[in-house]
C-alpha cells in the first residue's frame, strides 16, 4: 500500500522538464549513447592573423636562438655505445663534433663541485690494457702447459701414443681440440647414458603372442 | 603545476638542449627538489651525462641549487623554461630601446646564460664584423653600449652564493677601462689575455623586462582606447612612477600635476601639452581605471593603478575569448553576469534578451566549459527539491584566468608540437633547399657562370618548390601563433601577479 503513490504522478523525472526550457508537450532529447567524437567540429574557427614585419622579425630572432642552442654544446649529446661498423667517415664525423669535456665550459666556482666530471676515463682504459695483455699470456702458457702434459700423457697410454705421434706436426690448437674430442669419448664411456635402456615397445607384442599361444593344460 | 606546464617545459627542452637535459628537467619537474644521486637513479641516466645536463640547467638559470645539510639539492623553475618563449620579444626591446648592437650584446647574454663583460664585447665585436664591414665599430662604442644596457638595468651582475659583491655601477667603471687595450690586443692575434673582469658575470634581468613588457601593455592599451597621445601620457606617468614606487607595487605613490606637465613639455607631443587636463580627465574618467586622482592639492595628485588595470586587461581578454569560442550571444550572457555578479537564469535570458531555450543552452555551455561558476542558495529549513532552491550565476575571475592559462599552455605545447612535427615530416626537402643553398652560396664565391647556377636552382622541382613554401609558410605561422599566445600568456600571468 505504501507503494501505490509512486507510480501515480505524470512523469518519472524528479525535476520539472519545464524548468529546462522544454515546453509541457516537448520531447525530450534522446539519451546519448555514444562517447564524444575524437575531433568535434568547431563552431567558431579562430581569426587568421596576417605576419607582420615585427613578427617576422622575432620569429627569426626566435629561430637563431633555438639554432644556437641545439648547435652549441649545451644540447647534451647521448653516449654513442657502439658502432656496427668503422666507417671511413666516422674520422671527419669525430673531428667536427666537439670532443673536449663540458667541464671546460663552465666556471667551477660558481657550480657546485660535484657536477664535475670524474677524470676516470684513462685510468679505466689502462686497467683493460692490463687486464687483455694478462690475457694473451696465460693463454699461452696454458697451452704451454697442455703440450707438456700431452707428452706425458704419450708414455702413460700406448694407444693414444700413436695417435698423436701423427698429429705432432700440427698446430697446437689442434691438440687442444683432439684433446677434447677424448675427454668426450672418455665421459661417454664413464658414464652409463651410452647404454640403451630404453624399450621402444617392439618386443613387447612377441612376447605376448607367445603368451597367448594357448593355454597350457 | 600542470600537467601541460610540464609537457610545455619538457618540449622547449627538448627543442633547445635535446633529449638528455629533457628527461633530467621532466623529473626534477615531477618531484621538486632533488640531489644528484636521486636524479641518476629516476632518470636512469649514466652520471656524466646528467651531470653535465644539470650543468646546462643551471647555467640558464632554469634550475637554482641549494645546500642543505643532504646535500646539494637540485630545484627547477618552470617559469624561467617557459620564458624562453619570450626572449626573442626582449632582443627586440633592447633593440629599439638601446640599438642594434645592444640587441645583440643581450642575444649573446642569452645564448649564454651569463657572461663576463669583456667576452660579451669580444663576442658582439666578432659578429658585427661578420656582419657589415662598412660600418666599423669600435670595441669603446661596444663597452658605452655595454654601459648604457647596464644602467638602464637590462642587464645586471650574476652573482653566485660564493663571492658576495659589491653593487655592480662602481664595478663596470674600474673594469671595463683596462679591458679595452688587452681585448684589443686579444682580437688582433688571438692570445688569451686577462681583460680584467675574470669571474664578474652578467645575467638578462628578466624582471626588468617583464615590467616593460607589463608597461609596453598598459601603453598600447590606452593608445588603442584613446589615442597616441593618450598613449605618450600613459607612458610619461609610468616613467614618473619609477621615480617614486617599487616596480611591482599595486598603485604608484601619488604624482603631482605640476610634475606630469614638466615631464610632457620635455617632450614632442604639442597636442598633449596643450590638452594635457583635457586627457588627464579622460584617464581618470575612463572606465579602464588606469588612472585615479587621490588629491586635489597643487592642480591635483594623481595615483597608477596598476593592479585595477590587469585586471580590467583580464577580463576583456577574457570577454574575447569568450567570444571567439561562443560568438557574440555568449559573450553577452558572460558581460551580463560580470556586471551583475551574481544572477538567476531567468534574469539572464531577460536582459540578454535571448530567447529563452537559447539562453539557456548558451548559460549551460558556459557552465560547463568553467567559465561561469553557479551558487546555490537554499531557503533555511525547505525541502531540497529544485524547485524551491535559487541557481545564482557568477563569474569567478581568478579561476577563468587560471583555466586560460592552462589553456595558454595547452595551445602553446599543440603547436610546438605540431611545428616539429611539419618540418620533421619535410625534413628532406628542407635539408635539400639548405644544400642547394649552400652550393649555390660556394659556387659564386669562385666565380661560376649564371648557367651553373640556373642549373643547381633546377634541382628542385616545381612541385618540390610549391611544396616547401607551403610548409615553410605553415611553420612561420605557427610560430607566429606561438608568439601571440605567449602574449595572452604573458597579459594572464601579470594579472595573477598582481591578484
Amino acid at each position: 500500500m505504501a507503494g501505490r503513490g509512486r507510480g501515480r504522478g505524470k512523469a518519472s523525472m524528479s525535476i520539472n522538464v519545464e524548468q529546462l526550457g522544454f515546453s509541457k508537450g516537448e520531447a525530450l532529447p534522446p539519451p546519448v549513447l555514444q562517447p564524444p567524437p575524437k575531433y568535434p567540429p568547431l563552431d567558431y574557427k579562430p581569426i587568421s592573423f596576417t605576419l607582420t614585419n615585427e613578427t617576422n622579425y622575432l620569429l627569426e630572432l626566435k629561430r637563431d636562438f633555438a639554432e644556437f642552442t641545439r648547435e652549441s654544446s649545451y644540447n647534451v649529446q647521448p653516449i654513442v655505445i657502439k658502432k656496427d661498423i668503422e666507417r671511413y667517415s666516422d674520422k671527419y664525423q669525430d673531428m667536427i663534433t666537439d670532443k673536449t669535456s663540458y667541464e671546460a665550459h663552465y666556471d667551477w666556482t660558481r657550480m657546485p663541485a660535484e657536477l664535475k666530471p670524474a677524470i676516470k676515463k684513462r685510468k679505466v682504459d689502462n686497467i683493460k690494457k692490463v687486464v687483455k695483455k694478462k690475457k694473451d699470456i696465460d693463454i699461452e702458457t696454458k697451452l704451454k702447459e697442455l703440450e707438456t702434459k700431452e707428452d706425458t700423457q704419450q708414455s702413460d697410454t700406448e694407444e693414444d701414443g700413436k695417435e698423436e705421434g701423427k698429429n705432432e706436426e700440427k698446430e697446437v690448437d689442434e691438440h687442444v681440440e683432439d684433446e677434447e674430442e677424448e675427454a668426450d669419448e672418455e665421459m661417454d664411456d664413464g658414464t652409463d647414458y651410452y647404454n640403451n635402456y630404453f624399450d621402444n615397445g617392439e618386443g613387447y607384442d612377441d612376447e605376448d603372442d607367445n603368451l597367448d599361444d594357448g593355454p597350457i593344460y | 603545476m600542470s600537467l601541460f606546464c610540464e609537457k610545455l617545459c619538457s618540449v622547449l627542452l627538448l627543442e633547445h638542449f635535446g633529449p638528455i637535459v629533457q628527461s633530467v628537467g621532466d623529473d626534477l619537474f615531477k618531484h621538486g627538489a632533488k640531489s644528484l644521486g636521486f636524479i641518476r637513479a629516476t632518470t636512469g641516466l649514466p652520471l656524466p651525462k646528467v651531470k653535465e645536463a644539470l650543468c646546462v640547467l643551471l647555467q640558464y638559470g632554469f634550475a637554482i641549487h641549494r645546500q642543505t645539510e643532504k646535500g646539494i639539492q637540485y630545484h627547477f623553475l618552470p617559469d624561467k623554461v617557459i620564458t624562453i618563449l619570450r626572449y626573442p620579444r626582449y632582443m627586440f626591446f633592447a633593440k629599439k630601446f638601446c640599438g642594434d648592437e645592444a640587441e645583440m650584446m643581450l642575444e649573446e647574454v642569452l645564448k649564454r646564460g651569463y657572461e663576463t663583460a669583456s667576452q660579451i664585447i669580444i663576442k658582439t665585436f666578432h659578429r658585427l664584423e661578420q656582419h657589415r664591414s662598412e660600418h666599423q665599430s669600435s670595441l669603446s662604442m661596444l663597452k658605452d653600449k655595454f654601459e648604457l644596457l647596464v644602467k638602464n638595468q637590462f642587464l645586471t651582475r650574476s652573482i653566485c652564493t660564493e663571492t658576495m659583491d659589491e653593487g655592480p655601477a662602481e664595478k663596470i667603471e674600474c673594469n671595463v677601462p683596462d679591458l679595452n687595450m688587452q681585448a684589443m690586443a686579444q682580437i688582433m692575434q688571438g692570445n688569451t689575455d686577462d681583460p680584467g673582469d675574470n669571474k664578474i658575470y652578467w645575467r638578462v634581468n628578466l624582471d626588468r623586462f617583464e615590467q616593460d613588457l607589463r608597461d609596453q601593455i598598459m601603453v598600447s592599451a590606452i593608445t588603442k582606447r584613446v589615442d597616441e597621445n593618450a598613449g605618450e601620457l600613459m607612458r610619461q606617468l609610468l616613467f614618473l612612477m619609477y621615480l617614486r614606487t617599487a616596480s611591482w607595487a599595486d598603485t604608484s605613490n601619488p604624482i603631482p600635476y605640476s610634475e606630469i606637465k614638466e615631464a610632457v613639455r620635455k617632450i614632442n607631443y604639442p597636442l598633449l601639452v596643450q590638452y594635457l587636463d583635457q586627457y588627464l580627465r579622460l584617464l581618470e574618467e575612463d572606465s579602464s581605471q588606469f588612472l585615479k586622482r587621490v588629491g586635489d592639492s597643487g592642480g591635483g595628485q594623481f595615483s597608477i593603478n596598476t593592479k585595477e588595470a590587469f585586471s580590467q586587461l583580464a577580463w576583456t581578454t577574457v570577454e574575447n575569448i569568450v567570444m571567439e569560442r561562443f560568438g557574440s550571444k555568449a559573450a553577452r550572457i558572460f558581460r551580463l553576469v560580470r556586471s551583475r555578479k551574481y544572477v538567476e537564469q531567468e534574469q539572464i535570458q531577460q536582459l540578454a534578451m535571448i530567447p529563452a531555450k537559447e539562453a539557456k543552452h548558451l548559460t549551460y555551455t558556459l557552465l560547463q566549459e568553467n567559465y561561469l561558476q553557479m551558487q546555490e542558495l537554499k531557503k533555511a529549513g525547505a525541502s531540497a527539491a529544485p524547485t524551491k532552491t535559487f541557481f545564482l550565476f557568477y563569474i569567478d575571475l581568478n579561476q577563468v584566468v587560471r583555466m586560460e592559462i592552462e589553456h595558454c599552455y595547452h595551445a602553446l605545447y599543440n603547436t610546438i608540437q605540431r611545428r616539429e612535427q611539419e618540418s620533421a615530416s619535410n625534413k628532406r626537402m628542407i635539408d635539400k633547399q639548405l644544400r642547394i643553398q649552400t652550393l649555390t652560396s660556394n659556387l659564386k664565391e669562385h666565380g661560376a657562370t649564371e648557367e651553373q647556377l640556373a642549373e643547381i636552382v633546377e634541382m628542385m622541382t616545381p612541385s618540390e618548390k610549391l611544396q616547401l613554401e607551403k610548409v615553410q609558410n605553415t611553420i612561420k605561422k605557427l610560430g607566429g601563433s606561438e608568439l601571440q599566445i605567449d602574449e595572452t600568456l604573458f597579459l594572464l600571468t601579470m594579472y595573477l601577479h598582481y591578484h
